[in-house]
């Protein structure tokens, strides 16, 4: 079943603007749930673009934006962002945690916005953070953390209130190679739990995950079969 | 000049980044520093008008036992005296003698009915307080002193107090032991017998004071007969003494405006924490990194700064609506700068230090993105 | 709860620099309040006074030295039998005892009753020798409604029980004419008991306002100082000016305008200081508190942008920012209203000026600068605001 589907979507930073960057052009895209997508293009290609799109960071000049059957390509801020809060879950590159809180804190976050109650919001974040191993970190600040550890929290925050889509912009760009396989392997675990994963990088050794990998060149996407051919 | 030319550059595209930033640091640092100049202005103002009463102006000799012809030419021989008076309980008399040089009482007493004895009168004048005789111009009065007679010009409502303003309450009834009181021409005095007499000489108020310049004169002026002299109070002392409430109030407003220098100059220092750690990776050394932040923190104060003093002079006008002067002087914007600067960096040296400094601690900070 | 726990988290960061902030303002409403306190008075006792006071009246004013004080004199019979003057509006300011309770009694004519406004807070504004008005804090001795009243002038009367019909303006702003002096100000005319109360240990809390009979009283009516003069309905302040110029009234006219200004100029010259130091803590207050407001509310754009990525809609966040700051501005009035209990600055305080300061705190400083951060921020792309400080 789709759970993700984009038509002919465009956008461009600074828009009627001299200096107008046309960073997605008319892209189409189909996701089926329990997919792990993966999109690859070298920099500037529009990747994390294109995954802010998806969570509704940013709003397209054109095209359609359908999440299940509901067409969403207008839907309002907190239409979007109670979606970021209970279907989406975010990976980034450089964590998007808070510094000056610990480690829990940081993982209890979506869970403020949502409707948990308060008084479960520690319990459920604590699971989740015995899930991925990391729940002796729960008390350490984030800077006291070395980048593998970041990293997991960031996926413990991104899973604390069961998502249906993980986004992941380069999660491994800051990793060692054998982080990063324990990443992708933590990754691919989510995914065969039903999870459906986009994985954004530049990283073609990390695409072997993937059942479905996009190039996406100068805004413009395409299948990546030979890609996927390789690595399988 | 390479690292002139890069702090200031560093500083502009900081700034350009964010006006309002910019704007709301400088405006904020401007706004304490404004304050700052019109509060020590009006008390500076306060003080300098304050600084021109005869109290702050006069030097006091007592236990004067005699008055001679060669200290008459001394105060008459000075141009710089404005008034000069010497009083004493006479002898056997009920009234204080005053023998006054000066042709007009000033800021000591009103002037009553009549007129102000002066040197210049052809014959003998007094003048007298309204208890000794009331002064009427239809009418000669005579008053007799050690035999001579002297004509009643002018008389007025007089205390104690009036002739011993600016000392201690207690030389009213050390010197004044008689609530009446007779002025005649200073030279009157000469080779009368005098005991325990006070001698109070105002002086011009002067352009600029210094803390020595009434000692000075007081040791120029007498020997050691006339010693030990009672030198005037400073103005500004007085001033605070006797408004303790408001300097408090000005105390407690200027600590809290300068709060908000300290406040602004410390989150400028913290948006640089990152730029600076790169520039160190890159290989800036500390010294450079030091010469940059002290450079930009001195570019962001004197523009501060310069914009204060055109508020403080544009405001000026403002001010006097409400009856507050304040007065600018070079002296004042000086010290107030360097004041200011010296404190601000000396709080901020830990922080500034903590900036230009690579440790590993500094790892997350640089990790883009991780606040 | 987790509102709560969301704006603990926003500014427990820099939890000294809030402490900082909050004792900041909680001194800064103290001095401003301290500093316009005077002003506030002297507008609430003009107010008070303008309100009950018609336009079409002048006041008079007995001479200050009136030579023998055993010989008195009827300043006002000129007037009585004056067509043009409709009214004298009489008082006598005296003090004694009521149900024991020492107070200061203020004696009214019948013209007080009829020409002028009410000065009560509650009651019937009504000329009945058989009547009294008491302040709030007397009221609460005369349960029964009745006051026994002892003048401390034996000359005035023996001792009487009157009925109470009403409670007097909260803060006892009533008629007082006294004499003018050679500045007569509007605020002469009026006294403001609570205020100097507030500020004076020896004073009394109790005052009553007692209807009197001034015919029958030559020692209180020829000891009165001053009067309003109401004039009938075809004569102006200028026409009666004027037709006193050339006569020796033994006393002086003035115009309701004059009173007004002279009242103003002596406000601002004996409290140009307090307005300076106003002026000085608002352009502080404002480019510094605000600016520093601003600063935080910035400072927290990458949280806002983390915030965003996290599902958090841009109302809760602004709640976050904007009930942080009130927490703030709150707690900051609390110890402000605390230390003004302790510590009196100046000439009294108010507590509505405290209020306003307060309030007029919450909108510019905290709540305006936050406002422009959030507005700005919601501008701003995603990436800029959660790489914020980069």
């Amino acid at each position: 079943m789709s759970i993700i589907k984009l038509c002919n979507f465009s956008f461009s930073y600074n828009k009627g603007k001299s200096n107008e960057v046309k960073a997605i052009q008319n892209i189409s895209l189909d996701i089926s749930e329990g997919d792990f997508v993966g999109i690859v293009g070298a920099s500037g290609s529009g990747k994390s673009t294109l995954l802010y799109l998806l969570a509704g960071l940013l709003e397209a000049d054109e095209g359609k934006y359908i999440y299940g059957n509901t067409d969403i390509t207008h839907a309002s801020d907190n239409k979007k962002a109670s979606l970021r809060n209970t279907d989406f879950g975010f990976v980034l590159q450089d964590f998007a945690l808070l510094g000056d809180r610990t480690a829990l804190e940081n993982v209890c976050l979506p869970l403020m916005f949502s409707k948990c109650k308060w008084s479960e919001v520690e319990n459920r974040a604590l699971k989740i953070m015995e899930k991925l191993n990391v729940e002796k970190l729960k008390n350490k600040r984030i800077g006291e953390l070395s980048g593998g550890q970041c990293q997991r929290i960031a996926i413990a925050r991104a899973l604390v209130h069961n998502p249906k889509v993980i986004l992941a912009d380069e999660p491994t760009g800051a990793l060692d190679s054998e982080n990063t396989k324990i990443l992708m392997d933590l990754l691919s675990e989510i995914n065969s739990s039903g999870i459906t994963v986009i994985l954004v990088t530049h990283d073609l050794a990390t695409l072997s995950h993937c059942n479905r990998v996009y190039e996406l060149q100068d805004g413009v996407l395409s299948t990546r079969k030979d890609v996927i051919n390789e690595t399988i | 000049m390479k690292t002139l030319c890069f702090a200031v550059c560093d500083l502009f595209k900081n700034f350009k980044q964010s006006f309002v930033l910019a704007l709301v640091i400088v405006l904020g640092i401007s706004s304490a520093l404004c304050t700052h100049l019109i509060a020590s202005g009006v008390i500076e103002y306060n003080t300098a008008e304050k600084s021109e009463y005869a109290i702050y102006n006069t030097i006091t000799y007592c236990n004067i036992e005699s008055f001679d012809q060669s200290t008459y030419d001394k105060l008459a021989g000075r141009k710089d005296i404005v008034n000069a008076f010497c009083f004493f309980n006479a002898k056997n008399e009920d009234y204080v003698l005053v023998g006054w040089l000066g042709n007009k009482p000033g800021n000591w007493f009103p002037l009553g009915e009549g007129k102000f004895i002066s040197s210049e009168d052809s014959a003998k004048t007094a003048y007298v307080s309204s208890n000794i005789a009331q002064y009427t111009p239809d009418k000669t009065q005579i008053i007799s002193i050690h035999g001579w007679e002297y004509e009643i010009v002018g008389s007025s409502t007089l205390w104690g107090l009036n002739l011993t303003n600016g000392l201690d309450e207690a030389f009213v009834s050390e010197y004044i032991s008689e609530d009446s009181f007779v002025f005649v021409d200073l030279k009157e005095l000469l080779d009368m017998d005098i005991s325990n007499a006070c001698l109070r000489i105002q002086f011009e108020s002067p352009e600029h004071r210094d803390a020595g310049s009434f000692r000075r004169i007081a040791n120029e002026l007498f020997d050691s007969n006339y010693q030990p002299a009672i030198l005037p109070a400073d103005p500004l002392s007085d001033y605070m003494l006797t408004n303790a409430v408001f300097f408090v109030l000005v105390g407690l407003l200027c600590l809290l405006s300068y709060m908000n220098i300290v406040a602004m100059y410390w989150y400028f220092l913290s948006v640089q924490n990152r730029r600076f750690q790169i520039y160190a990776i890159v290989g800036a050394k500390p010294k450079t990194l030091l010469s940059v932040l002290l450079l930009q923190y001195f570019a962001m104060f004197a523009v501060s700064y310069v914009l204060s003093i055109i508020v403080a002079l544009a405001a000026k006008s403002l001010f006097r609506m409400i009856q507050v002067e304040y007065l600018l002087t070079p002296r004042n914007l000086v010290f107030v700068f360097v004041f200011e600067f010296i404190i601000t960096l000396a709080i901020s040296w830990p922080k500034i230090k903590n900036v230009i400094i690579v440790n590993r601690d500094k790892g997350a900070i640089l990790r883009r993105g991780n606040g | 709860m987790k509102l709560l726990y969301l704006m603990y988290k926003s500014c427990s960061r820099l939890f000294i620099r809030e402490l900082f902030l909050v004792i900041q303002m909680a001194v800064v409403i103290v001095l401003l309040n301290t500093a316009i306190t005077p002003f506030v008075n002297y507008y609430q006792i003009e107010g008070s006074i303008n309100k009950g006071v018609p336009e079409n009246v002048v006041y008079y004013s007995v001479p200050t030295f009136s030579g023998d004080s055993n010989e008195k004199i009827n300043y006002f019979e000129k007037f009585e039998n004056d067509k043009d003057v409709k009214a004298i509006c009489l008082t006598y300011k005296t003090y004694g005892e009521i149900n024991g309770l020492p107070a200061d009694i203020l004696l009214y004519n019948e013209d007080v009753f009829s020409c002028l406004s009410s000065s009560l807070q509650s009651g019937k504004w009504e000329y009945n020798t058989s009547c009294i008005y008491v302040n709030e804090q007397l009221a609460e001795y005369t349960n029964d409604d009745s006051a026994e009243v002892v003048f401390a002038e034996s000359g005035i009367s023996e001792p009487v029980r009157l009925t109470v019909s009403g409670v007097t303006n909260p803060r006892d702003i009533v008629y007082d004419f006294g004499a003018a002096g050679s500045q007569p100000e509007l605020t002469r005319l009026a006294s403001d008991f609570q205020y100097i109360r507030d500020t004076s240990v020896q004073h009394t809390p109790f005052l009553a306002l007692i209807p009197f009979d001034f015919d029958a009283s030559p020692y209180v009516s020829l000891s009165a100082q001053g009067a309003i003069l109401v004039l009938a309905d075809d004569i102006t302040p200028d026409d009666i000016m004027d037709k006193y110029a050339d006569i020796d009234l033994n006393g002086s006219l003035y115009r309701k305008s004059t009173l007004t200004g002279n009242s103003l100029n002596r406000l601002i010259s004996t409290y140009k200081f307090d307005a300076m130091l106003a002026v000085l803590l608002m352009i502080s207050t404002i480019f510094g508190i605000g600016g520093y407001t601003y600063l935080k509310a910035k400072s927290l754009q990458k949280q806002m942008g983390v915030y965003k990525l996290l599902g958090c809609r841009n109302n809760t966040f602004c709640k976050i920012v904007l009930f942080t700051n009130a927490v703030l501005v709150v707690l900051a009035s609390g110890i402000a209203l605390a230390v003004q209990q302790f510590v009196v600055l100046g000439e009294g305080n108010s507590q509505m000026a405290s209020g306003i300061i307060a309030i007029a705190f919450m909108v510019i400083i905290s709540i305006v600068p936050t406002i422009l951060t959030l507005y700005s921020s919601s501008r701003l792309a995603f990436t800029e605001l959660i790489y914020y400080g980069d």
